[in-house]
């Protein structure tokens, strides 16, 4: 029987096309079947895997929003 | 179920929960065991003590509420060890076509943690990683869905409850770790979404004050082309070229070198700073300033000097004019005194006459009161005190009468003196009057002299003033003629000027110098004023310049200040912030399709699951119902979406075979019927998916809740006669149900353990044991 994680595989490449998509969407995939193959496996724990999958993209647009607005204020 | 599973042959436990100090075997040597014993016997606690065991912990069951969650959480795993024992311990033998494997699990009251439990697997003797995913292929999940269904389950699908149904059911169809992932999933994409959003909204409020700055710089850079080409800039020369050319021309035409190295707006600015002080400086003080202002001061202080002496002299003019008149008029000094002498002489003869006629008069009144006093006969002859011849006293009285009537009268010799000496007197008056005519005319003579003398000494120092000025500053070469003039009057003022005519001749001289050094300065000065006019026109046409270049400084600033804010911010920074954001919604985007597609896992799943199970519960059931109608069961599932996340909802109907009727948990069904459809499921989920593992064992704990006496037979009959895994352990307190599966079994396949009460001195006992 194939595992949860190759079911999704196979559905997200079927899914998408773009490659640089998919290989973001199979990291994702990894990181919260990792996530839930844990002990005590809650819904939070995957929240949290598929969150720092995207790495610090979030803290990055922050900081770019950051810096605009200290540009735009002339600082 | 794998068909190379591990046959669970023996659970061997001590000073595990109920299980007191002394080891106990519970041996499962056929394949139905039925443990039957009373409430709190520790039925439970033998099929815990294998999930136990295998995993350190139990992921349902018994209730251990936890309270102490400080530390190492040690009493939480004390829980499991029995009272008074220093360790707890459980040995599972399994065996599979002549291989043995023995597990086994020992916790030490120090150390309760199941990281330090000493866990131990060797097969045939040879030790081998004990990890129970390994060696079994079972997890926790697995076990607790497949293998030993939870009490709790069984209530949730026999209950009417949709939602906790569904949930068992998702437990026991392993759709649960989907729906774990899939609300992970979807609480991440929404945690995106906000932080998305307060990003947008802050990336929004920044491009609207970008807007709004843009706009303001624009209009700010509209208002200063229009300004500079107000000013005189055409529209040509909007540029850094533009404005280095006039810097060049304007830097020209001020004199000042040109600077260099005007690349930047910012140095156009600092040259124009240069500039412009260059201009003020000129503009405050154009042209020959200096040079007008001691033309000024000359002029004022020489002609207003002049002027006061020239007033002066005609005042002395004048008064010797008036003189020569008086003299005309009355005659000179000498004449006059000449005629008050004459008057005065006459003044005296007649007063001496008078006297003398006076006297003469008072000799007469006397005498003729003699005669009127004394009596004189006609005749007598008196001598005359006059003549003193002697007269006749009558004679002599009209004599004296008329004497004195001659002397006496209105017309008499004193009155005609009187007269004589009246005009006398106003004849010396007149003279007089004229004498002082004559001294004051020649004392406002005199006075006239000096003034004109004091106001020529003060123009003279006037003169040297101004040539003094000329030498204490820098004198313009321009002015030389006019000081050489001033000089030249100066010398004739200083020259000692004579009396009378000569005099008059030196004050024309001086004032025909006066004159020409006048002259000489009012036509400087008006050449100076010109000259003045037209450096005050130039001053002001470089200024005009200067404000233009200002003018289009400010422009090219603002143009600057305006490209800045395109190219800079909302070219770098900003569009940076767009790309990173634009790179949180494409893993958005990721996300929404990783949890669609972890939802159409999940239905898949169950569907399939639900395909497979279908079919084996309507077979359970049908074994199992008593019912005459009910002889059936099915189970299928409707899922649907909301917010990325799937939710399966399953429908468990027992049905009629030969009719649609089908009904569902709940007051149309029995709870037996329930507890039926419940088994029937349990065993059904049992025959089609053990979940790849190789643990040939299902546990039913208590399966009997709710039925009659005699469905709980037939229940145990058809357990007893249909169990398919290699082991099946039945715990019941029904003796009866237990008879029934050791008959549907057969006495020879099924082994039947009754436990004692549970006592705190003995703990779990087998019947029979310790007795």
């Amino acid at each position: 029987m194939e595992s949860l994680l190759e079911q999704l595989s196979e559905k997200l490449k079927r899914e998408i096309d773009d490659t640089e998509r998919l290989a973001a969407a199979q990291k994702v995939a990894e990181a919260v079947i990792e996530a839930l193959d844990k002990p005590n496996a809650s819904p939070d724990g995957i929240r949290e895997a598929a969150i720092a999958a995207l790495g610090d993209a979030i803290e990055r647009a922050e900081s770019a929003v950051a810096t605009a607005e200290r540009r735009l204020r002339g600082e | 179920m794998a068909s190379d599973s591990w046959v669970l042959a023996s659970v061997e436990a001590r000073g595990y929960c109920g299980i007191g100090a002394k080891a106990q075997t519970l041996s499962l040597d056929r394949p139905v065991l039925v443990l039957v014993g009373p409430n709190g016997s520790g039925k439970s606690t033998w099929v815990s003590a294998i999930e136990w065991a295998l995993f350190g912990e139990l992921s349902f069951g018994k209730d251990f509420s936890i309270d102490e969650l400080r530390g190492n959480r040690a009493e939480a795993h004390r829980v499991y060890m029995h009272e008074g024992c220093s360790e707890t311990a459980v040995v599972l033998r399994l065996r599979r076509e002549g291989s043995t494997m023995e597990w086994g699990r020992v916790r030490r009251r120090q150390k309760p943690q199941p990281s330090h439990d000493e866990v131990t697997c060797t097969i045939d003797g040879a030790a081998v990683a004990a990890d129970p995913a390994e060696v079994l292929g079972i997890t926790p999940d697995i076990f607790s869905r497949v293998v030993a269904p939870r009490q709790a389950s069984l209530q949730a699908l026999i209950s009417s409850e949709d939602k906790d149904r569904n949930a068992a059911l998702d437990q026991l169809f392993g759709i649960e770790r989907l729906n774990t992932l899939t609300v992970g999933l979807s609480r991440a994409r929404d945690e995106l979404t906000r932080r998305v959003r307060e990003l947008d909204e802050r990336f929004d409020a920044m491009a609207s004050r970008l807007q709004e700055e843009v706009a303001r710089r624009f209009d700010r850079r509209s208002d200063a082309r229009s300004k500079a080409l107000d000013a005189g800039i055409d529209a040509g020369e909007l540029t850094l070229g533009g404005g280095r050319s006039l810097i060049a021309s304007l830097s020209k035409a001020l004199s000042v070198d040109l600077a260099t190295g005007l690349d930047k707006v910012s140095s156009l600015r600092t040259v124009h700073h240069h500039l412009e002080s260059a201009a003020d400086q000129l503009w405050s003080r154009p042209g020959p300033q200096d040079r007008l202002n001691r033309l000024t001061r000359f002029k004022t202080a020489v002609e207003g000097a002049r002027e006061r002496w020239q007033n002066a002299l005609r005042a002395h003019k004048d008064a010797a004019a008036d003189l020569d008149s008086l003299r005309a008029s009355i005659g000179s000094e000498e004449e006059v005194k000449s005629a008050i002498a004459e008057a005065e002489s006459q003044l005296s003869d007649v007063g001496q006459q008078l006297s003398a006629a006076s006297k003469r008069a008072a000799v007469l009144v006397q005498a003729r009161d003699w005669l009127r006093e004394h009596e004189h006969a006609p005749g007598d002859e008196l001598d005359c005190p006059v003549c003193e011849r002697p007269m006749v006293a009558q004679e002599l009285e009209q004599l004296v009468d008329a004497a004195i009537e001659a002397l006496q009268a209105d017309d008499g010799e004193i009155a005609r003196l009187n007269t004589e000496r009246q005009k006398a007197d106003d004849t010396l008056r007149e003279a007089k009057e004229k004498q002082r005519q004559l001294e004051r005319a020649i004392e406002d003579l005199s006075d006239a002299e000096d003034e004109a003398s004091v106001r020529r000494s003060e123009l003279v120092s006037a003169l040297q003033t101004a040539l003094d000025m000329w030498g204490g500053e820098k004198v313009d070469e321009i002015e030389k003629p006019v000081m050489e003039q001033c000089a030249r009057a100066l010398e004739a003022g200083q020259r000692p000027r004579r009396q009378g005519d000569e005099g008059r001749e030196d004050d024309e001289t001086l004032d025909a110098e006066l004159r020409e050094t006048l002259a000489v300065g009012d036509n400087m000065l008006a050449s100076t004023r010109e000259e003045l006019a037209k450096a005050g026109r130039e001053a002001e046409a470089l200024r005009e310049r200067v404000i233009a270049i200002q003018r289009l400084v400010e422009f090219l600033e603002a143009a600057e200040e305006l490209d800045a804010l395109d190219g800079d911010v909302a070219g770098d920074d900003l569009m940076a912030a767009r790309a990173r954001l634009q790179a949180i919604e494409d893993w958005r985007e990721t996300l929404r399709i990783v949890t669609s597609v972890a939802g159409d896992v999940s239905v898949a799943m169950a569907e399939e699951r639900v395909g497979a199970v279908s079919p084996k519960i309507n077979d359970w059931f049908g074994r199992i119902s008593q019912h005459d109608r009910l002889k059936g069961a099915r189970v299928y599932v409707e899922t649907s979406r909301a917010g990325g996340i799937v939710k399966n909802a399953y429908r468990v109907r027992a049905v009629d075979p030969a009719d649609p009727w089908e009904v569902a948990p709940g007051p149309m069904l029995s709870g037996g019927y329930q507890t039926v459809l419940t088994v029937a499921a349990l065993c059904a989920l049992a025959d089609v998916d053990a979940g790849g593992h190789q643990l040939g064992l299902l546990i039913l704990d208590e399966p009997t809740q709710s039925l009659d006496p005699e469905m709980s037979q037939q229940m145990g009959k058809v357990l007893g006669a249909s169990a398919h895994a290699p082991t099946t352990i039945v715990t019941t307190t029904d003796k009866a149900f237990a008879d029934a599966v050791m008959q549907g079994a057969g006495a020879g396949r099924t082994k039947y353990v009754p436990l004692k009460r549970w006592t705190a001195a003995q703990g779990t006992q087998f019947e029979g044991e310790g007795e």
